[in-house]
């Protein structure tokens, strides 16, 4: 009996790996097709893109119809990956995808798509794609939440890397019952970085450099509102925040949601001495200050800001009134004095509103959005990115707009790269889009962050927000950080600086329920 | 002789044991089918399942995921009631099983007494609390099925027995979290009082606090969670002590046998738990039944579910015979009157005592209760606040199904093909819901056979022109509403009924005149009851004010007035003559039923 059981099982071991060994080595035989004039329907839209070298293999649904499929990709220096598949989902071999990447840089990538259909072989159109000669970053940071419009739930902030496909959680809301946001480093470089945590017991900016964590909270005289959309001066020893007082609202008709200020400052952190330091060059009772964002030099902090709102305001009549230009000031380091500040977009001139101005780590180009009104992009269908030369001061359209808004943006650390938030495959959950900008400030079309399944956006109901690129993982585990958090050992309580005294505030804001975060 | 009568005895127990079982479980099938109602579980929990990688993925990471996601793939099918009461009756047997064996293993004289069904009892009173989730009972019955593992290893040493104990210990606590510590302390109590191992029962102390700790390094957990996620009660029990009762069982009863309790209860009570094990059991049962059932809930779940359904002409029916004092209620009654076209006649036939947050909910609730007003804006077509609400509730409640059919809806209405596409796929993949996806994924081809489709025509007449909505105020939006289109009925007849439970008559009047209704000849009861009390408040000079008021109207008004003066003026006097006459009148609700007088404010 115990013979014939060896047996059975020697039987179905050799079975198996008989079948396992067919199905490895299947190949479909495509010597005879009908060519098709078209590019292939693929999903996500990866073609006629630049891509980084170092990129995660972009595997892609083929929605055309048919019961197998073969992909071909190869290069002109004849490397090629052949991919059979009887599913229309393609998972491209990572090893050989990366080899041929290194190997191809700045050269073409192709993709022969053939579909079997109606016992007949199909060839599309060949999709051409250019690997780019630089590397992307190589981790993404972002916000991670379901739409929060006055319920705010569970939420995080993770990391991907963009070799691979995996991801890790930097902070959640699982434990802390609040929200996370407003994740910032310097010159992307983790190393020195720090985040938001609003309401709970522990409510405050983490904020985390040469190898400790403190929890600060940023309110004081000057400022009722915790400190958010922080930026590193390249010195690591200062961030720029803004002090917002937020209202959101909603519309009968067309995209739902909005947001406005209703006032809003510029405030400037200095981490060793732990004060606050409102320079009225920077917190203007003029003006609403928002989204600073430091000179790679760190002589120049460009920011948003528009008129500041009147007791007289009308939010029904004026909301689409408020329009933000982008300005800058120069700024002494050493004396940590502001000079006056210029305009640099105005939004007199162009009738829009600019807003989230990020300087590209060369120093050399301007991102910024630009929308009908406001400073929320996301919520404006018609938000696009424009690119600002900083030498020939010439203003470029990105192509790697869409007909949806596209919002918060981030450059590369070799300013080559940029990952931004878009709506454009749905208006509620934004996703993030990478796109190449070449030297001379040429955007080229985006495309969406690849994932292992291309069918996994359809199950995701979170939004993606904030994408801020970094050169490697954040260096402190979600644990540290939570325990950062909780320990009031490290909790610190800001102060005013005390050359600066709090400006007589008489404005009288709008009579609109505001609230403290963005 | 002896030996027959002993197999006789034998016989007869172990026949008539199973079959007063099989009657108490048919009962429990049966109050749960009838009075329980399973629809109603799934209308409370509305639990989300999807076969989907990603949707699985989100419960392996964390402790306790495993026995979430078993929960709601079993708690989706209370949607058919037969399986759902057949569900709690089957998870009712396995108590009873798992029970037997633990309880013969330590005692086995107890294996057919009353001690077996407690666990049982006290698990069915927790069913019928409606918020109750099957994870925490997944989680228990997991870490006694563990515990039997264990005691089947009893008989190998220690060094197989403890290692098994870990392994046992990890696979638990992934799957039911909180739960390891019901096993680990049955293992340790075997351990500690039967064997008398020490070691081994502090072994098992040493690894029931390191494995959260260890967790809370690996997944992302609170002290607090980490020991007692599951564990501790999320819900409100009646009585209260239930779950901890049942949590404590058996290692109460474990200690009890060891200190010989149970030996002695036995041979005083041998008799009596024989020969009344049944009656016993089933009168705690009924007992506990009795105490934890909440008819409140019910009341409240009932409606949900007939307006969830459009049954609006049941939800009068049963509203009538089941007055509840619950908003949602009010709310749901109130959108009843309106699609069964009473409310301008039978609006105070139901006590309005929330006054206008019956019309719209309050503030507060609306936040929780999101997706009925989505419902309630979609049935008035306004779109935007519809999807609005509907995002709201995907956020307190992720996945839900209802969420994604509403948004697969208000997106193909507005062009938003590319999240109706994700909402029909992702309710593709769910085993209630995917013929309803079915239904609408051609529409995402052919967006203007939506349009023409009779069942969105409401939607198509509604909001033109943009306008700021106020959150605070959906009374002002209903104004924006009809100054957009006067002939938009559901917010016309919201906002009139607006004016009068705000006693904003002036407003009413204007609204009134403007709208022709004083051209026309029908004028709604309710409508000329507030004319009444306007123009005998305001007595205009222009006879064509009086339009529309009939006289039965005018000599009932002055009736009420009679009835008043006849009371030297004092209406708290007349009240009751006033409710036996007028109780359902808007003059009844403006004096007695109104939240200012329920609430004791003065009234202007």
């Amino acid at each position: 009996m115990a013979k014939q059981l060896h047996i059975l099982f020697a039987l179905i071991c050799l079975v198996t790996v008989c079948m396992t060994g067919l199905s490895c080595s299947r190949r479909f035989d495509v010597s005879q097709y009908e060519t098709r004039e078209t590019l292939p329907n693929i999903e996500p839209e990866y073609s006629d893109i630049v891509i980084p070298p170092n990129i995660a293999p972009m595997n892609f649904t083929i929605r055309e119809k048919g019961k197998r499929f073969l992909v071909k990709i190869y290069t002109d220096s004849n490397e090629k990956i052949r991919i059979h598949s009887n599913s229309a989902i393609i998972d491209i071999p990572a090893r050989t995808w990366r080899k041929i990447l290194l190997n191809n840089k700045d050269k073409s990538i192709y993709f022969d798509i053939y579909t079997y259909h109606l016992k007949k072989w199909y060839k599309y159109k060949t999709i051409t794609n250019h690997i780019a000669a630089e590397p992307i970053d190589r981790y993404l940071a972002y916000r991670f939440l379901r739409p929060n419009y006055t319920v705010l739930k569970e939420m995080m902030i993770r990391q991907r890397n963009l070799q691979s496909f995996s991801e890790s959680i930097i902070m959640s809301t699982k434990t802390l019952a609040g929200c996370v946001n407003c994740h910032s480093f310097n010159q992307n470089d983790p190393s020195t970085m720090l985040m938001h945590i609003r309401w709970g017991e522990a409510a405050g900016t983490l904020l985390a450099r040469e190898g400790r964590i403190s929890r600060i909270d940023t309110r004081t005289e000057f400022n009722s509102s915790p400190a958010a959309y922080p930026a590193w001066h390249p010195n690591g020893g200062i961030v720029a925040f803004s002090v917002n007082k937020v209202y959101q609202f909603y519309h009968a008709h067309g995209e739902s949601r909005d947001v406005i200020d209703t006032s809003s400052d510029l405030i400037l952190y200095d981490v060793e001495s732990n004060t606050v330091n409102p320079d009225p060059k920077i917190s203007s009772p003029d003006f609403m200050e928002t989204y600073p964002n430091w000179s790679p030099d760190g002589r120049y902090l460009y920011f948003s800001r528009a008129p500041q709102l009147g007791a007289d305001f009308d939010l029904a009549k004026d909301y689409r009134k408020i329009k933000y230009d982008i300005a800058r000031v120069a700024f002494d380091a050493a004396a940590k004095k502001f000079g006056d500040a210029e305009s640099v977009i105005s939004a007199a001139e162009t009738d829009k509103s600019a807003t989230h101005p990020r300087v590209s780590p060369d120093g050399r180009f301007l991102l910024f959005c630009m929308s009908e009104y406001g400073n929320f992009p996301v919520f404006r269908p018609d938000a696009d990115l424009f690119l600002l030369s900083l030498e020939t001061q010439e203003v470029f359209r990105l192509n790697a707009n869409s007909n949806g808004p596209e919002g918060f943006h981030s450059w590369s650390s070799n300013s080559r790269w940029i990952v931004f938030t878009s709506k454009r495959d749905n208006p509620v959950f934004t996703r993030l889009y990478i796109a190449y900008v070449d030297k001379d400030g040429t955007g080229y079309k985006a495309f969406i962050l690849p994932r292992k399944n291309p069918q996994d956006y359809d199950s995701i109901f979170m939004a993606y927000s904030v994408p801020e690129l970094i050169v490697k993982p954040v260096p402190w585990s979600v644990h540290q950080l939570l325990d950062a958090a909780f320990d009031p050992a490290r909790a610190q309580k800001a102060r005013m600086d005390k050359n600066y005294s709090i400006r007589p505030d008489t404005t009288e804001l709008p009579d609109l329920k505001t609230t403290d975060y963005p | 002789m002896f030996e027959k009568k002993l197999f006789k005895k034998k016989y007869i127990s172990a026949s008539a044991v199973p079959l007063w079982h099989i009657l108490y479980f048919t009962g429990c099938y049966v109050f749960i089918l009838v009075k329980l109602d399973p629809a109603l579980l799934y209308e409370c929990q509305t639990p989300p399942f999807y076969w989907d990688k990603i949707f699985f993925n989100n419960f392996l990471i964390f402790p306790g995921g495993l026995a979430e996601y078993l929960s709601i793939l079993l708690s989706q099918f209370y949607y058919y009631p037969w399986i759902g009461a057949f569900i709690l009756t089957l998870f009712l047997v396995l108590t009873l099983v798992l029970s037997r064996i633990i309880l013969g293993h330590f005692f086995p004289r107890s294996k057919n007494s009353i001690l077996t069904f407690i666990p049982v009892i006290l698990l069915f009173i927790m069913f019928t609390l409606y918020e109750h989730r099957l994870t925490s009972t997944i989680a228990w019955l997991f870490s006694l099925f563990f515990f039997i593992l264990y005691l089947k290893l009893e008989a190998r040493p220690v060094l197989v027995r403890f290692p098994a104990f870990l392994v046992l210990a990890l696979i638990l606590y992934y799957i039911g979290a909180g739960f390891l510590l019901i096993f680990a302390v049955l293992v340790c109590l075997s351990e500690l009082l039967f064997r008398r191992r020490i070691y081994f029962g502090l072994g098992c102390i040493v690894i029931l606090l390191l494995i959260p700790y260890i967790a809370r390094h690996i997944f992302i957990l609170t002290v607090k969670s980490s020991f007692f996620y599951l564990l501790l009660p999320m819900y409100d029990y009646r009585p209260f002590f239930t779950p901890y009762m049942l949590c404590l069982y058996f290692p109460l009863v474990l200690i009890s046998i060891r200190l010989g309790l149970l030996d002695r209860v036995f041979s005083i009570f041998v008799r009596l738990q024989k020969n009344w094990a049944p009656g016993l059991a089933l009168l705690l049962t009924c007992s506990g039944v009795l105490v934890s059932f909440d008819s409140g809930m019910h009341t409240i779940l009932k409606v949900d579910d007939y307006a969830r359904h459009g049954q609006w002409e049941k939800i009068l029916q049963f509203t009538e015979k089941h007055p509840s004092d619950d908003v949602l209620v009010a709310f749901l009654t109130n959108r009843a009157l309106y699609h069964t076209g009473r409310l301008t006649s039978d609006l105070f036939v139901w006590p309005q005592k929330w006054g206008v947050d019956g019309l719209y909910l309050p503030q507060e609730a609306r936040r929780f209760f999101s997706l009925q007003v989505s419902d309630f804006y979609w049935d008035m077509g306004f779109l935007n606040e519809s999807h609005h609400w509907a995002q709201e509730d995907h956020t307190n409640f992720f996945y839900n199904p209802r969420y994604l059919q509403r948004m697969a809806l208000t997106s193909i209405l507005k062009g938003n093909t590319g999240l109706a596409q994700m909402c029909l796929n992702a309710l593709g993949k769910t085993v209630l819901y995917r013929k309803w996806a079915q239904k609408y994924r051609h529409l995402l081809k052919d967006p203007q056979a939506a349009k023409n489709n009779e069942e969105f025509s409401h939607l198509e007449k509604t909001v033109h022109e943009d306008f700021i909505v106020n959150p605070l105020l959906p009374g002002q939006d209903m104004e924006f509403l009809v100054a957009q289109n006067i002939k938009n009925k559901m917010a016309f007849e919201y906002l009139m009924c607006d004016y009068m439970l705000s006693f904003r008559l002036g407003k009413f009047f204007d609204l009134f005149h403007s709208s022709g209704y004083s051209r026309n000849s029908y004028v709604p009861r309710l409508y000329q009851e507030a004319l009444a009390v306007y123009l005998y408040n305001t007595r205009p000079e222009n006879p064509s004010d009086w339009k529309g008021l009939e006289k039965r109207t005018i000599a009932d008004f002055n009736s009420f007035m009679n009835i008043i003066k006849q009371h030297n003026g004092d209406a708290l006097e007349a009240r009751d003559l006033l409710e036996e006459k007028f109780g359902h009148s808007y003059w009844y609700y403006s004096l007695f039923n109104n939240p200012a007088v329920q609430e004791g404010r003065p009234q202007n």
